[in-house]
């Protein structure tokens, strides 16, 4: 069944060259009257038929993603930093209480949650990366997706053998 | 419809306080990306959590000038990245009366935070040698 009503699609060769005749303006595709270059930036319509999952998605996609991941990182890691600085203070106010927050962090447990803070962190900086790349080279924020693979290209590569390393202790029976 | 950003924060109009802040994110993020890594990397791959007494502190860690100011550096930097990070958070969500409540008593722990570290860090004695 051909459906009615539905312009023709503009050729792909079209579409590219008016893509790169209109720059992308950062956090602006969504304000101008018709949005410019990455169709991929743009909003899905939202149809009856989609709405379950436009619900699920939010707006959907890896930008949404991007940016759920980057907040919740980052006040993950703001609570730690609480703990963090009060646990250095106490080096100077109570260093036998320090000592024993210290053997807290050696456990098994704290190795476990000392990766999690690492893995929150290092997502946190190479995704903080990325979004200072397309601030200040906007043509940038076409690429937002393969940006953000490229930063769990590294989060992988270098995360790893970083858990490996905090998490060796446990079954070395060093700890 | 609601505005779609790929990421991050669009850049506030016109000048004064909020782009002061928008820059000062990603000044200060900059400068953890070295800071914070290399802390962890330091504290989790070069050392192991499990020698890092308070002994060890005041004697290796924090014996030199050098280390107690990178240190303190950190904790400026993180200080100021992460509690205006909060507040942009507390401010999406909140508005009227708690926003401003919220703000302010983020402020006075933010505060309160940075005079603990950097007590820590400046008073604690040298090692005798």
């Amino acid at each position: 069944m051909v459906p009615r009503d539905v312009p023709p699609a503009e050729a792909p060769a079209a579409r590219a060259a008016r893509n790169r005749a209109r720059p992308t303006p950062y956090n602006a595709a969504v304000h101008v009257d018709e949005p410019a270059t990455a169709s991929r930036l743009r909003p899905r319509p939202v149809t009856e038929a989609s709405l379950p999952v436009q619900y699920l998605q939010y707006r959907g996609g890896e930008g949404m993603l991007a940016w759920a991941f980057h907040r919740i990182s980052g006040v993950a890691i703001w609570a730690f930093i609480l703990l963090h600085v009060f646990d250095i203070w106490l080096v100077g106010a109570n260093r036998g209480l320090y000592d024993e927050v210290l053997r807290l962090y050696a456990s098994p447990a704290g190795r476990v949650g000392e990766t999690l803070v690492g893995a929150a962190l290092l997502y946190h900086a190479l995704n903080g990366l990325r979004i200072i790349v397309m601030d200040f080279w906007p043509a940038m924020t076409v690429f937002h997706k393969q940006l953000w693979y490229a930063s769990w290209v590294v989060f992988v590569v270098v995360g790893l053998p970083g858990a490996y390393i905090i998490l060796r202790p446990i079954w070395a029976g060093a700890s | 419809m609601a505005a779609y950003t790929p990421s991050g924060r669009a850049r506030p109009h016109g000048s004064g306080f909020e782009l002061g802040i928008w820059y000062l994110m990603r000044l200060t993020g900059l400068a953890l990306f070295v800071l914070a890594l290399g802390h962890f990397s330091i504290t989790h791959f070069i050392f192991d959590p499990a020698n890092q007494t308070s002994q060890w502190i005041v004697d290796e860690r924090w014996g030199n000038v050098l280390w107690r100011t990178v240190d303190w550096l950190m904790l400026t930097m993180v200080v100021l990245h992460s509690f205006m990070g909060v507040r942009t958070v507390v401010q999406d969500y909140t508005s009227g009366g708690a926003r401003t409540t919220l703000t302010m008593l983020l402020y006075l722990a933010g505060i309160a935070l940075f005079l603990m570290g950097t007590m820590a860090v400046m008073t604690l004695p040298f090692p005798v040698k």
